[in-house]
């Protein structure tokens, strides 16, 4: 009896050691390899957050790339070019330096290395990459990418196809239809100007002639600074004879026989540091004139930032456009064609136009007649 | 029983121990190891799920303040991007925020196995990571740059401008002898850049016979001492010129005897100016031809040299007289294309009369391309000797319309011509005229060479049959035989298709037989080349101002050897923001005890 129990602890405690012991190897074992699986699936997933992150970079510098390679040589690129800049770093199968790692495939060869060194193959195709613009300030870029990563052990393997997107702003870019029909001379940054209105009707009045300058308020006609539009709340009294030498002048009330450009408004407060008169009525035109000088951008219904990139200068329901400025351009050497609409895309296209100078903008500006209204100048026409 | 009972103890005593080291074991290494690797997962699950939006601790604030925050990225891209770009103590700082005081073990973040902050720094026992990869991030490397390009706007380089003559000629002799009385007054029409300085300005006259007499005139002003015979090389010239459009007129006369008087075709105004205007090349297409004016029938002989593929021919011919001829001659030979009359002044030929012609006669648009061929134009019958008569002229408005691609594209680039003095002349023919000659000239590196031509001072002993070599870099261009023999082997030009051009040394080099010469003297040689007037987007900078110095600087290095570099005037504009694709990086969090 004594013998059997001594046997029976014995047998007892062995089966306690022994499965202990194995109980501990196996979680110790199953444990380790889910971890593993983990780990890897975290790496599966940084690898699509870092796709993200790398097809941004790449579509990014594919267009700086193709809007360097067209102002560099003046040759409008067909716009297919830019997949085989974002996914090789090419361009017609010559490396293109901007791209010097960072294209996709760059990427693709940086990846699997360090996947290899945790014991993974990694194998990504992309294909049906695609380049649109839904909105005139904005490329989209997609690609399909079919991904296989698989443990070199075997132990797991993750088969996932998805559709990458990015968009990439065309604010700062430069815009092609410049430089390559000025030989280079005249480089045009994309520059987006937000402007409610381009002319607005501040006063209205009565008067004639037109004028722009700058507003000198005063009292009396001793103070008037006769290059400035001269506004003062009641002429009626001042010598007309003076008021003729002004550049010109506003106020609710004027003698007989003001030959100068003149507005006879009800009200003279608030106005601008400059305006136009216009037939009795004032207006601010300063939007419109920093639109021109500034080099601004709009939405527009001409050519979109990929259609300029490809030479054509058709509309387009995302487009955009600009004013030529005719006193850059000869300052730079460029022959000029003063008469023709200085929006852009029609500027630097053969097409006809009925094409208006507006006042208080330089002799060589011309807006064509379906412009006039996007920009309120229907008023001030020459 | 007391050894049962010993036995049974010792075994109970050795299954304690066994069971204790056991569950010892198992606490101390299989549980706390989970733990462990659980809490680097959900630290590095922690950095890179939050966003720096989203974070409010008081230091962060300053860090937004100082501009190093961008609230979009996670906060291992950011304390990542602190990394890359240098701000270590901040990225030490942001991340002791987040991992500072969790727990007892020994925590750490590590960028490629560099230490970004650690917990405690003893060595571990036992240690556990969990990693995540971040693209577009090393150290030293800015995640995002500048990148920007320079283009001149406003060089000073010092050109030359080269008018050449056009062989020209009317009778200045009646049918059976001496003078008619006639003089012909031939006018080029000299574009000088507005904005140019002149430097210098000299004129060879060459008269179409050695001895008819001639006067020139720059924009109506007698030139002193150009009233001459045969030939006359006018210096000092500059001040007669002025920027813009000038003429320069010939009248010639009768001599001692020839029948015609003009220009041989050899004679050149060459103009030294200096203009901040980067582009001067003319390259539309359309040629024109000087006026001439002339009381007998005028030949006039355009040479031509296309350095293209031509596609298309059209001659417009404005003149007064009754009728105009147009011959083609190429490779020593002359076709007829048309004669047609002068309809209120003006005839005109199509591309399809011509190349038919042309065709007929076995010459194609290809073999005029790139090889110096001639229109010419006759105002009514001509003839050598001939009575005065009533006035002819041919007007400058008189154009050959080529159509035509370049074999280079001249668009944003700087054109140079350079003059090449002649390197060696042998072989003495007569006075000045030679049966060797060779001109060397060094092309620099960056450049394109556009072509190289040629116009020659030719002498031509009548009833011999010399032969023609020209060759350039040894490379045989023209040999007669077994090519046509030229007789007015006025002009040569050829532009770089195989080797005839190369960077460095090259060598032009005329070589005749008894009977034919030139005068190295009188004669003009000069290529032309073009240089980038802009370089584009370089490397990424960190700042704009470092990627506008580069681009700059880029641009200087080639314009530099060509245009006095203190006046180079470049614009340059960056482009913001741009990201680089770095790395991958490895972040990874490690916890040990």
């Amino acid at each position: 009896m004594k013998g059997m129990f001594l046997t029976s602890a014995m047998i007892l405690l062995s089966s306690i050691f022994f499965i202990t012991y194995i109980s501990e190897f196996s979680i110790s074992h199953s444990y380790t390899d889910s971890q593993r699986v983990l780990s890897m699936n975290r790496f599966i997933d940084d690898i699509e957050k870092d796709m993200n992150r790398a097809f941004y970079i790449a579509t990014f510098r594919s267009l700086v790339a193709l809007e360097d390679e067209i102002t560099n040589t003046g040759n409008f690129t067909n716009t297919s070019l830019l997949e085989e800049l974002c996914i090789n770093g090419t361009m017609n199968e010559e490396k293109y330096d901007i791209m010097e790692n960072s294209s996709l495939s760059n990427w693709l060869e940086r990846i699997t290395t360090v996947a290899n060194n945790i014991g993974m193959n990694v194998d990504v195709k992309f294909s049906n990459f695609t380049a649109n613009q839904t909105n005139s300030w904005f490329v989209n870029f997609y690609v399909f990418t079919n991904e296989n990563l698989s443990d070199k052990k075997g132990s797991a393997y993750w088969i996932r196809k998805r559709n990458l997107s990015t968009s990439i702003s065309i604010e700062g870019r430069i815009d092609p239809t410049f430089p390559l029909h000025t030989d280079a001379k005249v480089m045009r940054f994309i520059n987006k100007c937000n402007f409610d209105y381009y002319v607005r009707k501040i006063k209205s009045g009565t008067g004639s002639g037109w004028v722009y300058g700058y507003v000198n308020y005063t009292d009396s006609e001793s103070n008037a600074n006769s290059s400035r539009i001269v506004v003062s709340n009641d002429m009626s009294s001042w010598d007309v004879d003076v008021i003729n030498t002004f550049l010109g002048a506003i106020s609710t009330s004027f003698p007989d026989n003001v030959t100068i450009p003149h507005a006879t408004v009800s009200d003279i407060s608030n106005l601008p540091e400059k305006v136009l008169i216009s037939d009795g009525n004032v207006y601010d035109i300063e939007n419109l004139r920093s639109f021109l000088f500034d080099g601004c951008y709009r939405s527009s219904k001409g050519p979109s930032y990929l259609m300029r990139l490809g030479g054509n200068l058709s509309n387009s329901p995302v487009g955009i456009e600009s004013f030529v400025n005719i006193d850059e351009l000869s300052a730079n050497g460029v022959s000029t064609h003063i008469g023709k609409s200085c929006v852009d895309y029609i500027y630097f296209s053969n097409e006809d136009t009925m094409n208006y100078q507006i006042k208080g903008m330089p002799d060589w500006f011309y807006i064509d007649e379906d412009h006039l209204n996007d920009y309120n100048c229907t008023e001030i026409t020459r | 029983m007391r050894g049962i009972f010993f036995s049974l103890d010792a075994l109970i005593a050795i299954a304690i121990v066994i069971m204790t080291i056991t569950a010892v074991k198992y606490i101390s290494t299989s549980m706390p190891s989970e733990n462990m690797h659980d809490f680097s997962n959900d630290i590095m699950e922690v950095l890179s799920n939050t966003q720096m939006k989203d974070v409010t601790d008081p230091y962060v604030e300053t860090l937004r303040l100082s501009g190093l925050i961008n609230d979009n990225d996670t906060v291992l891209e950011q304390i990542g991007e602190l990394w890359s770009e240098g701000y270590d103590d901040e990225a030490q700082n942001l991340t002791k925020i987040f991992i500072d005081n969790l727990t007892r073990y020994n925590v750490g973040l590590w960028i490629n196995d560099e230490e970004i902050y650690e917990t405690g720094n003893s060595p571990p026992s036992t240690l556990f990571t969990s990693s995540r990869i971040i693209s577009g991030i090393q150290k030293g490397y800015p995640k995002n740059g500048f990148v920007a390009r320079a283009w001149a706007t406003n060089i000073e380089k010092n050109n030359t401008l080269i008018v050449k003559g056009d062989y020209i000629t009317s009778s200045v002799k009646r049918p059976f002898w001496g003078n008619n009385q006639n003089k012909i007054n031939i006018t080029y029409d000299v574009y000088i850049p507005d904005d140019a300085i002149i430097n210098d300005a000299y004129w060879f006259i060459e008269a179409a016979w050695t001895d008819s007499k001639f006067k020139a005139y720059i924009n109506g002003v007698y030139v002193t001492g150009s009233d001459a015979s045969g030939s006359k090389l006018l210096t000092n010239l500059g001040s007669y010129f002025h920027p813009g459009h000038n003429n320069a007129t010939i009248i010639g006369r009768y001599g001692s005897g020839g029948d015609e008087a003009g220009d041989d075709g050899a004679s050149h105004i060459v103009v030294n100016y200096t203009t901040n205007n980067p582009s001067t090349f003319q390259n539309n297409g359309y040629i024109y031809f000087s006026n001439v004016k002339s009381n007998c029938s005028i030949q006039y002989k355009k040479p031509i040299f296309i350095n293209g593929d031509i596609y298309s021919i059209d001659v417009n011919i404005s003149a007064v007289g009754t009728n105009a001829y147009l011959y083609v001659e190429y490779d020593g030979d002359k076709y007829l294309i048309s004669e047609k009359a002068l309809t209120d002044g003006h005839a005109y030929w199509n591309n399809s009369e011509i190349e038919n012609a042309m065709n007929s006669n076995g010459i194609t648009y290809q073999n005029i391309s790139n090889f110096y061929f001639w229109f010419d134009v006759y105002i009514d019958d001509y003839s050598s000797r001939e009575n005065l008569g009533a006035g002819r002229e041919l007007k400058n408005s008189s154009y050959i319309h080529i159509n035509y691609k370049s074999y280079e594209d001249v668009y944003g680039m700087i054109d140079i011509n350079h003059i090449v003095p002649i390197y060696q002349y042998a072989d003495n023919d007569v006075g000045d005229f030679y049966r060797y000659l060779s001109w060397k000239f060094d092309l620099p590196n960056q450049t394109i060479p556009l072509y190289v031509d040629s116009q020659l001072a030719w002498l031509y002993h009548v009833y011999t049959n010399p032969s023609q070599t020209v060759k350039a870099n040894s490379i045989t261009l023209y040999e007669h035989p077994p090519k046509n023999f030229i007789k007015e082997f006025a002009r040569f030009g050829y532009s770089n298709r195989s080797g005839e051009i190369e960077y460095g040394s090259n060598t032009y080099e005329l070589i005749f037989g008894n009977g034919y010469s030139v005068n190295p003297f009188n004669s003009l040689t000069y290529y032309t080349f073009l240089i980038p007037s802009q370089v584009g987007y370089g490397n990424t900078f960190s700042t704009e101002e470092d990627a506008v110095d580069d681009a700059k600087k880029r641009l200087t290095d080639i314009l530099g050897t060509f245009a006095l570099a203190e006046s180079i005037h470049t614009n340059s504009m960056g482009v913001s923001n741009v990201p680089t694709l770095w790395g991958p990086s490895v972040a990874e969090v490690r916890v040990w005890e």
